[in-house]
């Protein structure tokens, strides 16, 4: 069985940090 | 106080600097340990270094902080390769799914062999978008097709 590529790991992101800085 | 060093995670987090961005989520937490924005972005640097146990931990450990952050955990599940774990918290999910909330679905499906889901979740995405990944996301698409054949 092949091995998907792993696209979701490309949207792992901090969160917005607008309101802290 | 804290404002400085958020502004330094912010920078590290925009040149993906995980190391030195982990440092100074510890250094915000060290000053003041209830900071929701830090303890997630702790996390997600965690994550980023390929500490998923001790991502998926301090999530655990940090369940109110945390409660929203259904990717991450679905995601860190799926890297410790627990997979049902990981399709549990997808679909606990009450609103309709993000798109990189579908796209690890996606993947998941394809690991617990649910092809006919996961080929709907591909033929979807691969519909709804137009970014860098697409060529990326057809392969995924195409093998999710020949293995479920
Ligand atoms: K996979």
């Amino acid at each position: 069985k092949p091995v998907l590529f792993d696209l979701a790991l490309n949207h792992l992101t901090l969160p917005s940090l607008d309101d802290k800085v | 106080q804290l404002r400085p060093l958020y502004a330094e995670l912010q920078k590290y987090g925009q040149t993906q600097d995980w190391d030195r961005a982990l440092k100074t989520t510890r250094k915000i937490l060290g000053i003041s340990s209830n900071e929701k924005k830090a303890t997630q972005s702790k996390i997600i640097c965690l994550m980023q270094l390929d500490k998923f146990d001790e991502a998926y931990g301090t999530m655990t450990k940090n369940a109110n902080d945390t409660a929203d952050l259904f990717f991450e955990r679905a995601y860190c599940e799926y890297r410790l390769n627990r997979i049902e774990d990981a399709y549990n918290t997808l679909k606990s999910i009450e609103r309709d799914l993000s798109e990189r909330e579908q796209e690890l679905l996606a993947q998941v499906l394809f690991k617990l062999e649910k092809y006919n889901e996961c080929v709907d979740y591909y033929r979807s995405l691969v519909k709804n978008n137009a970014d860098e990944y697409q060529s990326t996301r057809q392969a995924n698409f195409i093998a999710a097709l020949a293995t479920w054949k």
